[in-house]
């Protein structure tokens, strides 16, 4: 399992994250992200997504988001 | 006085490359700590979603939210969380592995996705640019002496079913209010209670109210007493001691509310009658002092130094009483 902390994401439609923290949930990854602006500054915009094969999505089941932003939140 | 807009970004996308963060994209994840932690705790208490906050010293807090669609099919559901540390992690930035073997019933999540679309009352829907923080906003405690550095409060409510975590520098409380009943099913009506939290922000200038005025309001102190920054640093400089009848009374017209830290928690303490009981090595004593101008600076005075101070007042006042009687 890659630690991707302190990473910074390009993705194909150019949007820039910096991963912030990391956890591992039944063997995916959820990362905890902020945007970078166009100057690779951070942003107020933060997610937490799920990083699959290559592909990274916001995770949007209510209950997951809670625990994870909770677990991130202490384990900052 | 401060707007703060967090955006929970819920776009998808493919990965092209990954690379290494700079040191200067490092240095701004700590200097955006307090953002983070603030955007993680409403998260945690409401779910993310896109938050206005705006902090003032009097006026309420604005706090919007909209909550993401819940389509993701198969999204593992949390309950209870237990952590194991990976062994591959590097030892200044790690990774954690969360497992869980629990499940929830669907009606669960769908019962908690109605809730967390709730918005608090907004003072301004006029949105605030999302921020790089400017230069200014990005000192830190350590860029300043303790005398420059000016504190301000801020109130903010939150609608949970359980209170918000107290954290070193803001302490959550019941409003008194709750939503209201909404209907979620047949004969079934649901309000969630709403939670008033204070925090105290040393980070942003926002008057010219120092540590020394602060320690001035202290009124018929001989000898200043030391002003801490929080609770937590009032309290483990302090010893025991014990509050008399006396200066409970006293203190209640001199000082704000105390805070009790006892196992790790804060508590205000509204009934000063119950000082009495309580030890005073975990207490601590707000100090704020405001001005004109809308600024304020709040410190803290721990126990054993608010009774030996009133100790020696009130030791001062004997000798000055016998002084008299004796002069006479």
């Amino acid at each position: 399992m890659e630690n991707k902390i302190d990473k910074i994401l390009t993705l194909e439609d150019g949007r820039k994250y910096m991963i912030l923290n990391q956890a591992y949930y039944h063997e995916t990854s959820y990362l905890f992200v902020s945007r970078l602006d166009e100057n690779g500054n951070l942003t107020n915009v933060f997610s937490i997504m799920k990083d699959a094969d290559g592909e990274i999505s916001p995770v949007t089941d209510s209950l997951l988001l809670k625990a994870m932003a909770e677990y991130f939140k202490n384990n900052m | 006085m401060n707007d703060e807009q967090y955006q929970f970004d819920d776009l998808s996308g493919k990965v092209k490359e990954t690379g290494k963060a700079t040191e200067e994209q490092k240095d701004q994840k700590k200097r955006n700590y307090s953002a983070h932690l603030k955007f993680l705790t409403i998260c945690a208490s409401m779910g993310c979603g896109t938050f206005l906050l705006t902090s003032t010293v009097e006026g309420p807090v604005v706090h919007a939210s909209t909550s993401p669609s819940m389509t993701e099919e198969e999204g593992p559901q949390a309950q209870e969380i237990s952590e194991e540390m990976p062994t591959d992690l590097s030892s200044e930035s790690s990774s954690s592995e969360v497992t869980n073997d629990s499940s929830i019933p669907d009606e669960a999540v769908s019962q908690e996705n109605e809730e967390s679309t709730i918005s608090m009352i907004s003072q301004s829907e006029e949105p605030i640019p999302s921020s790089n923080q400017s230069q200014e906003e990005e000192k830190t405690e350590e860029d300043l002496p303790i005398d420059d550095i000016y504190w301000t409060s801020t109130e903010q409510e939150v609608a949970s079913s359980v209170p918000p975590e107290n954290t070193s520098t803001k302490v959550w409380y019941y409003s008194g209010n709750s939503t209201p009943l909404q209907t979620v099913g047949e004969d079934v009506q649901v309000s969630t209670p709403i939670w008033s939290s204070i925090e105290f922000d040393y980070e942003n200038v926002v008057g010219k109210v120092t540590y020394d005025s602060l320690t001035e309001m202290v009124e018929g102190v001989e000898k200043r007493p030391p002003i801490y920054r929080t609770p937590e640093e009032a309290v483990a400089s302090s010893t025991e001691g014990i509050l008399s009848s006396d200066s409970t009374e006293m203190l209640s017209s001199v000082l704000e509310n105390p805070i009790l830290i006892q196992n790790g928690t804060q508590r205000v303490v509204t009934d000063w009658e119950e000082m009495r009981h309580m030890p005073i090595e975990d207490a601590s004593f707000p100090l704020t002092v405001s001005h004109e101008d809308g600024s304020s600076l709040t410190g803290y005075l721990n126990g054993k130094n608010v009774v030996d101070v009133l100790t020696n007042r009130m030791i001062s006042q004997v000798s000055d009483k016998v002084g008299e009687d004796y002069g006479k």
